[in-house]
């Protein structure tokens, strides 16, 4: 179960806070922590979308076509610099 | 309640078409792109060739310039290169840059044929002759660049393929490669969306380069790279130049083919750092190359514009490449001649 406590008070949170924070990711998150509230924002908006019985497929499609896309625009360039006048 | 969240489930090997579709928008997208680089990447892919010559097929106030990094603009930026500081004097005419890092006399002779090839009919084709690539011990001196290669292979004659240094043979594995080119333009043009993306070969040498630029490992060796008289030992060879000489023989075809094709040219002598490579190129030798490339080259319709001496040495960054005000000195003594072979 996806946990997104109530803050005691945003204001104080963002008053101590990192650079991070600010009124509306605080009040989405209910965190001031980056890492905890990616974590919180990936379990409840993509994990649902992905685990969802109609976009799942769609999104499991644009994953793959990243991934392979990334493959071949990433992947180490064979071919090398022709002549490389470095003086 | 259950029955519409059964009904609502798409089946898993959707997942499939998504992709291809992705795919298919992706080559879509890339269909319509045309390149037209201020001057040529670092690297590039035949296809990326073959696609910026037949955008120059239907330019009637195009002028070409052909050569090696002197012209590319090496260690430069782009608008300082001598094509760019041109295309502001001469606003009504398109300035196409089709030099390149590691350009030869040879690849000039091959990139005119392959434009010709292509039908494009360049107004001015200007070019140097940088007498360091007429020297057998040069890399280019009869090696193509590897896509200038691939895409002219159609081109090549008998007499190429006994001059030049061309690739291996294609194995199966580059048949394969050619084959899934064909049919798919995203790996047909990775090379150059490689190049665009990361200014370099690929995200490797680009995460490199940025770790020895973060680690000032790049500004050491550059400091300590200062060019010396020694590190240019052997560039230059002051062999007679005749017809056994490859780089020669491929300057004369590049001067008739300009001239069989009544194509207005313009040839200069690369300017050369002489105070630093006195003792390599002080000699009567050198002049006497540099007069029979003159007067060949004029044999063959081709005006020249000797500028072997015209820089000074402070403008220089080694022994052909020029500062960005090196250039600028270059342009005001090549310009009027560009402007009478334009008339």
């Amino acid at each position: 179960m996806i946990t997104n406590p109530p803050p005691e008070s945003t204001e104080r949170h963002i008053a101590a806070g990192s650079e991070w924070e600010d009124a509306a990711t605080f009040i989405t998150t209910g965190t001031t922590d980056s890492f905890e509230a990616s974590w919180y924002l990936t379990k409840s908006r993509i994990w649902p979308l992905v685990c969802n019985p109609t976009f799942g497929p769609i999104t499991l499609g644009v994953v793959l076509f990243v991934i392979i896309g990334g493959m071949i625009v990433l992947s180490p360039g064979a071919e090398s610099h022709f002549i490389y006048t470095d003086f | 309640m259950s029955n519409s969240s059964v009904h609502a489930r798409t089946p898993w090997w959707v997942a499939f078409p998504v992709t291809i579709l992705l795919f298919v928008l992706t080559d879509l997208a890339l269909a319509i792109w045309v390149p037209n680089p201020a001057r040529l990447p670092e690297t590039f892919s035949p296809a990326y060739l073959q696609r910026y010559a037949d955008s120059l097929r239907s330019d009637r106030n195009l002028v070409v310039v052909l050569g090696d990094s002197v012209l590319w603009g090496y260690k430069i930026p782009q608008q300082d290169s001598l094509p760019a500081l041109l295309a502001r004097q001469l606003p009504h005419d398109r300035i196409v840059n089709l030099s390149y890092e590691g350009g030869s006399t040879t690849n000039s002779e091959m990139v005119l044929r392959y434009l010709l090839s292509c039908g494009v009919r360049p107004r001015l084709v200007i070019f140097n002759v940088n007498s360091k690539e007429m020297n057998p011990g040069d890399s280019a001196y009869r090696r193509l660049q590897p896509a200038l290669e691939l895409a002219s292979h159609s081109i090549l004659e008998p007499v190429d393929r006994a001059d030049l240094t061309l690739l291996p043979p294609k194995q199966i594995n580059d048949r394969i490669g050619d084959f899934v080119e064909r049919w798919w333009r995203l790996y047909r043009y990775r090379v150059d969306i490689r190049a665009h993306i990361f200014g370099t070969d690929d995200m490797a040498t680009y995460l490199t380069a940025l770790a020895n630029r973060v680690t000032g490992y790049t500004a050491r060796r550059e400091a300590e790279h200062r060019p010396t008289a020694d590190r240019f030992f052997a560039t230059y060879d002051m062999t007679p130049l005749d017809d056994s000489n490859v780089a020669f023989r491929r300057m004369k075809r590049m001067a008739k083919e300009l001239h069989d094709n009544r194509i207005a040219s313009l040839a200069f002598l690369s300017p050369t750092n002489h105070p630093l490579l006195h003792e390599y190129i002080d000699v009567p030798e050198y002049q006497d190359n540099l007069r029979t490339v003159s007067r060949t080259l004029l044999a063959g319709g081709v005006p020249v514009v000797n500028l072997d001496r015209a820089i000074p040495s402070s403008e220089f960054i080694d022994n052909d490449h020029m500062t960005p005000e090196g250039n600028r000195l270059l342009l005001r003594l090549l310009l009027p001649s560009i402007q009478a072979a334009l008339k």
